[in-house]
């Protein structure tokens, strides 16, 4: 049996996961507009945007779980949503599913075989993550007596066990307590060092600043802009945060601009 | 563009994962099954010999119904081919039963689970998930046909005398029926759902109506059978009109034959027949995971992505009918019922089955007169008008059990919110009372009505029918929301799922022997009554007695009396349990 450990390792700087012109419309609505993204081996790309910009939808795209309406995507070359695809994804869901009537370890004794992992291969990969997430004290439990915490510490584990090659996670630190919230920041940082592909969607924009090698800021299903950091204050002539450079490209928004969001409040009172 | 793909076919990284099969999710099944039997086992001990109590006792009575029956049946020395008759109209009622339920399962969950979601993210092909999917819903749907099939073909095997391979055919038989309703029923939901993405509940509702409509109109051409009943002509006019039930073609006939012939001994014709279902249920089944393979992914896509976005029309004169039915009520309360009432009028898998089962039996009640000749009779037209009255509340449990008493446990994932809001929690459970007693009363009582003016009953009698069905409509409706506060189930989402927990199933036993209690108490005086004025009615002379009226409005009186206590305490007790429960409550 080959495992996927067993496979090439991708090369840094390979393009792991290419947005095409892709478009996605729902009825008369469209939610992604034209998309061209890629996110290549041992990059950290975070994905920003208002809600209701296009990010979930992008993502699940990507996943398989919805189709373009036009472009294409890929996944280390492969059509988005195809077996071989799949096989090198992750991805950790903003609201994360888990069996109820499983353990934690049956759990993941699931994921290692339904990714055709060697048995040794897959026990020691359950031990380095149960070890890194700490999640030994609870891992012969049911699930359904986990805390949210406790279930996003998991599902991080069995996302990553199965060696990806492409990580896709959406707010990844939703009901993560601090300490796991450094755990998972570091894992971040080390599985892009490691050669994968990590694709972050985060509302956190201190979290994207420290962490990422590049910052893509989709609005209204558009990406509008797109590099490091540096790359985008200097495109903007911008030297403040983040969160003001977010601000000012979303700019226009109330839902996004909290001081006209104010103004419009104080002048027309609550809606 | 995307450029080409990578050339290493040998090194796919799909090639480790397609050397698994299906092995992880039978890995998956068997660990999920033996966690919950032993969860179960270990903290739902009193739940699981409750439940396993209550199959014993359906499985018994249907038993021993249907050898009555057979027996019964005997005695008229009936042909085989009356037999071959009875049961394919059986076979077909439940092929059909089964596999809309089959296909109504495999939609919801294999297009909008959560669990089909993520696995939809995982390598694993699209029929195996298929596969997985479709073996828990046939897994249930085959528990069932086993209970229900199980004691009539026990039955009919006994009363023929049949030889040990009848009895040994019965559990293949039934499991091999099951797979092919279940395999036509799924093919066919995974093409409404690639075809017809937007509004789904709608579309299902429209072809529930249309299936019931045919029904109905099967049901009205049978009691509009020519010539006078039981006669020679009368049963050749209705076998004629069954004789559709016997193409065939149609896999109900093929059970049949299978279960006659084996039952009379014709071993190798019976078992040719098994061998044509199970052949036939195994080629539907690979059909559908054919089809599955083709399209699961896009119908998935389709589904998750085409949802309806028009905007609702205006509900406000949800809010002013409530206002205008409860002025007692504070205005959040009220605020509260229309807020049920909107979801309640939103979601088609709720008043669609109300109104279609409601409206068979207005639309039976209205020509109630056209189906009998003996309502001349005082005693067949107050058996009637109680047999109506039954049905009615019958009809009613279920709806309480299946719509009302989930309702609690849905509101339990936000009752936070409910929780911070100006109200008492006892106002919450009141709300829900007000709007299940009300809808109940409005739908039950018009009934009645149509039913009791069409059998040209007495305004005394119609009036305490009112007031029966009156207090069966609060008692019910109590019994649902009081159990459903106490024997809450905040971790499912699905209404059908709590109403067929633990908690649903006892408060359907506890509707039922309400309903027994209640309905007996006023039921039975006016039955000996009646029975006694008209001692010429067949079958009614051991029930013969004299009282005079006065003697029989006492009794009636103190039988209703009776049924209003049971009432006041059927609305007392669960209330009380579920305020309290409430007001313990920690969220």
């Amino acid at each position: 049996m080959t495992s996927m450990g067993e496979m090439r390792q991708p090369r840094q700087g390979h393009e792991m996961i290419r947005f095409d012109a892709v478009t996605k419309r729902f009825g008369t609505k469209t939610a992604v507009d034209g998309l061209d993204l890629t996110v290549r081996a041992g990059e950290l790309f975070a994905f920003l945007g208002p809600n209701g910009a296009g990010k979930t939808t992008s993502i699940k795209m990507l996943c398989g779980l919805l189709k373009p309406t036009s472009g294409q995507i890929a996944i280390g070359g492969y059509p988005a949503g195809t077996a071989d695809a799949r096989a090198m994804i992750a991805y950790v869901p903003d609201q994360p599913f888990l069996y109820d009537k499983l353990t934690g370890r049956e759990f993941l004794s699931f994921v290692t075989r339904m990714y055709g992992m060697d048995p040794d291969r897959a026990a020691a990969r359950t031990e380095e993550f149960v070890r890194l997430f700490e999640i030994e004290g609870f891992l012969d439990e049911l699930c359904e007596g986990y805390s949210q915490g406790m279930k996003q510490r998991l599902v991080f584990a069995s996302a990553l066990v199965h060696e990806p090659k492409v990580l896709v996670v959406d707010e990844p630190f939703v009901g993560l307590d601090p300490r796991s919230a450094r755990i998972v920041k570091r894992m971040f940082v080390e599985q892009a060092r490691s050669g994968v592909a990590v694709l972050m969607s985060i509302h956190l924009l201190s979290i994207a600043e420290d962490l990422a090698d590049r910052i893509g800021i989709i609005h209204k299903g558009r990406l509008i802009a797109d590099g490091k950091l540096s790359e985008l204050r200097q495109t903007l002539s911008h030297s403040g945060s983040l969160e003001d450079l977010f601000l000012q490209l979303t700019d226009g928004d109330p839902a996004t601009d909290p001081e006209k969001a104010l103004e419009t409040f104080e002048e027309q009172g609550p809606p | 563009m995307i450029g080409k793909l990578p050339e290493d076919h040998a090194n796919s990284p799909a090639k480790a994962v397609a050397e698994t099969g299906s092995m992880p999710l039978k890995f998956l099944r068997r660990r999920l099954l033996r966690n919950t039997l032993g969860d179960l086992w270990k903290h739902g001990r009193l739940r699981l010999g409750v439940a396993a109590f209550c199959c014993f006792v359906f499985w018994a009575g249907m038993f021993v119904l249907f050898l009555g029956g057979f027996a019964f049946v005997e005695q008229f020395k009936l042909t085989a081919e009356i037999y071959e008759y009875l049961f394919s109209l059986f076979f077909l009622t439940l092929f059909v039963m089964l596999g809309v339920s089959t296909g109504i399962i495999i939609y919801a969950g294999l297009l909008h689970g959560r669990e089909s979601a993520w696995l939809m993210t995982q390598p694993v092909r699209e029929d195996m998930l298929f596969a997985h999917k479709f073996a828990e819903s046939i897994a249930f749907a085959g528990w069932g046909v086993l209970l229900l099939g199980s004691p009539v073909l026990l039955a009919y095997g006994l009363m023929a005398r049949a030889g040990a391979i009848y009895f040994l055919a019965i559990v293949p038989l039934l499991m091999a029926f099951v797979g092919l309703p279940g395999a036509i029923g799924s093919t066919v939901a995974l093409g409404i759902g690639y075809l017809m993405p937007r509004r789904p509940k709608t579309i299902l509702g429209v072809l529930a109506v249309v299936s019931l409509v045919v029904i109905g109109r099967f049901v009205w051409n049978l009691f509009r059978t020519p010539g006078t009943a039981l006669t020679p002509d009368w049963m050749d006019n209705l076998l004629g009109r069954l004789a559709f039930s016997r193409h065939p073609l149609l896999p109900s006939r093929w059970m049949a034959r299978a279960v006659i012939d084996l039952a009379q001994g014709s071993t190798k014709t019976g078992l040719a027949y098994l061998a044509t279902i199970g052949a036939n249920a195994a080629m539907a089944w690979l059909v559908a995971t054919f089809v599955a393979r083709r399209i699961l992914r896009p119908t998935f896509c389709r589904a998750q992505g085409e949802r309806s976005g028009r905007r609702r029309r205006s509900t406000a004169w949800i809010e002013r009918i409530a206002g205008f039915c409860f002025p007692f009520l504070d205005r959040p309360v009220r605020l509260l019922i229309a807020k049920d009432a909107r979801s309640f009028f939103r979601d088609p898998a709720q008043w669609s089955q109300f109104l279609i089962f409601f409206g068979l039996l207005a639309a039976y009640f209205a020509n109630i007169r056209r189906f009998s000749t003996n309502l001349e009779s005082p005693v067949w037209r107050n058996l009637v008008s109680f047999l109506n009255l039954s049905v009615t509340a019958l009809l009613l449990a279920t709806f309480t059990s299946r719509f009302i008493f989930p309702m609690m446990s849905l509101e339990g994932r936000n009752a936070w919110m409910l929780n911070l809001l100006p109200l008492k929690r006892s106002q919450i459970l009141w709300g829900k009372f007000a709007f299940a007693a009300a809808l109940a009363l409005f739908a039950s009582e018009s009934l009645l009505l149509i039913s009791d003016i069409q059998l040209g009953l007495d305004p005394g009698l119609i009036a305490v029918h009112a007031t029966l069905m009156a207090v069966l409509c609060f008692g019910l409706s109590a019994i649902s929301v009081g159990l459903g506060a106490r024997l809450p189930n905040y971790r499912e989402s699905d209404p059908s799922k709590i109403a067929a927990g633990f908690g649903g199933t006892l408060n359907l036993v506890v509707s039922l022997l309400f309903l027994l209690v209640a309905i007996g108490a006023v039921a039975l005086p006016c039955h000996i009554y009646f029975a006694g004025l008209d001692s010429r009615a067949e079958g009614f002379r051991r029930m013969t007695t004299s009282w005079t009226e006065d003697q029989f409005r006492t009794r009636l009186a103190i039988g209703l009396s009776l049924s209003i206590a049971v009432g006041v305490a059927a609305v007392v007790v669960p209330i009380r349990l579920g305020l309290k429960a409430l007001e313990e409550q920690e969220f």
